[in-house]
């Protein structure tokens, strides 16, 4: 009822033309509440994804930005979760709908596609079931009617035999064809932002590879936005439009995806760069551990593992987003290497470095929202010099001379 | 073509545990001195008669002077054509006292083991789904006065409060009241409350902690971004998974309320159920009797777990049918 097919594939068209983003995240927090204290997963979080985009989110495990997915459409358990800020969803506030309205679009508007598919379909529901339930939910149709629609979408995801597959188990089908079965119950309710929470991790590669590729096939077909979360900078190469770079609950940096791997703004974003195979670094990871969750440091929250680290990164308030100088598509001056060269931009930003100001800091940059490329670095505030951010540091020795603590 | 396999497989092994059972309780009546025989004798003697030739004579009438063998085919066939012999303390044939027990046992058993299932899985998943709200911790706190008070102590209070203070409901049961009328319910009501009390927290705590796993499952958070209601999900997905072990609990429970826990709850309200006929069966050394006791909770104990295991093939599509 809620959403026709047509309906959607109008309304989609109006989103694409006005300048509202599809989603615009602004200083999501979402903190739980345990025996050994509070937890912020999500502390601060803005960003945005516009129609038929793919955005990634990219971060270690623990940064939260499975946290952020979730707390979209209110899927983290609350009484000890407790979500504040704002989801906007094509200007409806998500945070403070109510739980019904959060069904209506759970599903129909915004879908979810989860990590590991071998858990996340019912073991003992026919996977056409599975599938049909999502038209069930949200259509008044048949029984008949809702599995007719299921073996159509099976057969979308490319499963094979999606009449006879349908009546199978879970646990007859390979890993790969659940995560098929699971895109399929997920797109059944043609939604307009497709979540997809480490859609690949728990797969091996060539089904990796198909899944991704059947993603964005889907994608194009149906003019659906993706949010993608994962850890692995190779998938973001692959799918994104857009990054948004997360560590502890926070935003290090965002930018379009070239941008991003030509030019890391972020002492973080260089670091997972340096642990893709091939670039540097042999072993798969940062050296040092994740802040306490219940008790992050202040300042930046990266300084303890960060070889560029400087006293000030610990004293100061947390890093504001700001934008990174050498911006592809501004080129302001060239050569421009530090943010003092474009003072007009950044001397608003200083006013206000204080925690959860991001959001006001990526609006003030103005047309360049969805585009720009910031990044939360003590290097790219006024009077800072960001060149030392060029010189080249090797991650497997940076941190016993580097680490300033 | 694996699941008649497995049917047939677990239709014939309840057969051969129940062929075993009823032999091995033949076995422990062989070497169990025949205690009727022993009474006759000893009454014999007392009257001036010769203890051992009465006591031969006792076991001839019987025929349980011939070889073992031929006993023991005689057993198995008076038990395979449902003649179980005569209890001589009710006065009638076994069969018959047990049909008789049953039905006063049945009166509160089966109301009890209603209300404990719906109210104790009630609560359970309630609790489950409202996790560390107050209707939790009250659930939880219900849960352990249950289970902590002992039954017959529960089953007094009730006594001394609802019966000799407030005078609302009769101390004892009477056998003489029709079954379908009021008074009956009223004197039901404190076996029903004291039974269904020790269950509930059981079934309230696992059905909770079983709840609780299943609705932080990844195939739950699945349904939950479909747009299922909490509704839906209870009942879609987690109790039809849950399902599968919970109605083992629920056999299991049945089993042990109505010969375990029969025992002291028919003692302290006077009901001439099943588990009254068992003790008095016991204590005065009624041999038929005795044995039938022992026996029908046996094969209800093999049905039950025949039953639960084809309730798992109907329910579970998962269970690999070449392991078992
Ligand atoms: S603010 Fe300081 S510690 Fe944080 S990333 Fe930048 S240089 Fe490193």
């Amino acid at each position: 009822m809620q959403s026709t097919h047509g309906d959607s594939m109008s309304r989609r068209h109006t989103t694409t033309d006005q300048a509202e983003p599809l989603l615009r995240i602004t200083d999501l927090r979402t903190q739980f509440d345990t025996d050994d204290g509070v937890v912020r997963a999500v502390d601060g979080v803005s960003f945005e994804v516009n129609a038929g985009e793919t955005v990634c989110l990219v971060g270690e495990s623990g940064s939260g930005k499975t946290v952020t997915a979730e707390s979209i459409t209110r899927l983290v358990e609350c009484p000890p979760g407790e979500i504040t800020g704002r989801i906007e969803f094509r200007g409806e506030n998500l945070t403070t709908a109510s739980a019904a309205r959060l069904r209506e679009i759970r599903g129909a508007e915004i879908a979810h596609v989860f990590q590991n598919p071998q858990d996340a379909l019912n073991p003992v529901i026919s996977v056409g079931k599975q599938v049909a339930e999502t038209v069930r939910i949200h259509e008044d149709v048949s029984e008949r009617a809702a599995r007719k629609r299921a073996i159509d979408l099976l057969d979308r995801a490319e499963v094979p035999d999606p009449a006879t597959t349908a009546d199978a188990y879970p646990h007859e089908l390979s890993g790969g064809m659940k995560q098929r079965v699971l895109v399929a119950a997920a797109l059944a309710g043609d939604p307009d932002l497709l979540v997809a929470d480490e859609p690949t991790t728990a797969l091996d590669v060539t089904i990796q590879a198909q899944i991704l590729d059947l993603l964005a096939d889907l994608q194009r077909e149906m003019g659906m936005a993706v949010l993608f979360i994962t850890h692995d900078l190779g998938v973001v190469a692959r799918v994104a439009d857009r990054v948004v770079v997360l560590y502890a609950g926070k935003v290090m940096e965002s930018a379009p995806v070239d941008s991003l791997f030509a030019d890391p703004g972020h002492p973080y974003t260089r670091a997972l760069l340096a642990c893709l195979p091939g670039r540097g670094r042999e072993s798969g990871s940062i050296p040092g551990d994740l802040p306490s969750p219940t008790d992050p440091p202040t300042g930046c929250r990266f300084a303890p593992r960060c070889p560029f680290a400087v006293e000030a990164c610990t004293t100061d308030s947390h890093p504001s987003l700001y934008p990174v100088a050498q911006e592809p598509d501004t080129d302001r001056d060239g050569a421009g290497t530090t943010a003092g060269d474009s003072p007009d931009v950044s001397t608003p930003l200083s006013a206000a470095p204080l925690d959860g100001a991001a959001s006001r800091d990526l609006e003030t940059t103005g047309d360049g929202v969805n585009t720009a490329h910031v990044a939360a670095c003590i290097f790219h505030g006024p009077d800072r010099d960001a060149a030392h951010l060029d010189r080249e540091v090797s991650w497997t020795v940076a941190e016993p001379d580097g680490g300033g603590r | 073509m694996g699941m008649e396999w497995y049917v047939v497989r677990r239709v014939a092994w309840a057969v051969v545990a129940t062929y075993l059972a009823v032999s091995l309780t033949f076995g422990l009546l062989m070497v169990t001195p025949n205690a009727g025989a022993d009474v006759a004798a000893a009454q014999a003697a007392a009257s001036g008669q010769d203890y051992d030739a009465v006591r031969e004579r006792y076991l001839e009438r019987r025929g349980l002077d011939r070889p073992v063998e031929e006993q023991y085919i005689d057993y198995i066939t008076n038990i395979l054509t449902f003649d179980w012999g005569y209890s001589f303390s009710q006065g009638e044939p076994v069969l018959a006292a047990i049909g008789d027990a049953w039905v006063y046992s049945a009166q509160y058993f089966v109301p009890a083991i209603i209300i404990s299932a719906l109210l104790g899985y009630g609560i359970g998943l309630y609790s489950a789904l409202n996790r560390y709200t107050p209707t939790d911790y009250l659930g939880s706190f219900v849960a352990y006065f249950g289970i902590s008070i002992p039954n017959f102590w529960f089953a007094i209070v009730l006594i001394l409060l609802f019966g000799v203070v407030l005078r609302l409901l009769p101390t004892f049961y009477d056998s003489s009241v029709a079954l379908l009328s009021v008074q009956n319910v009223k004197q039901l009501l404190m076996p029903v409350v004291v039974l269904s009390t020790a269950s509930v927290a059981g079934q309230m705590r696992y059905s909770r902690a079983q709840a609780i796993e299943y609705a932080r499952s990844a195939f739950v958070k699945t349904a939950r971004a479909k747009g299922a209601s909490e509704w839906r999900v209870l009942t879609r997905h987690i109790l039809r998974v849950a399902l599968v072990p919970l109605s083992t609990i629920l056999i299991a429970d049945v089993l042990a309320v109505l010969f375990a826990g029969s025992f002291i709850i028919e003692t302290i309200f006077q009901i001439p159920g099943l588990g009254r006929l068992a003790l008095e069966a016991i204590q005065q050394k009624d041999t038929p009797l005795v044995l039938a006791t022992t026996l029908i909770p046996v094969f209800i104990a093999i049905i039950g777990n025949l039953l639960q295991d084809l309730a798992y093939v109907a329910l579970d599509p998962r269970i690999d049918y070449g392991d078992r």
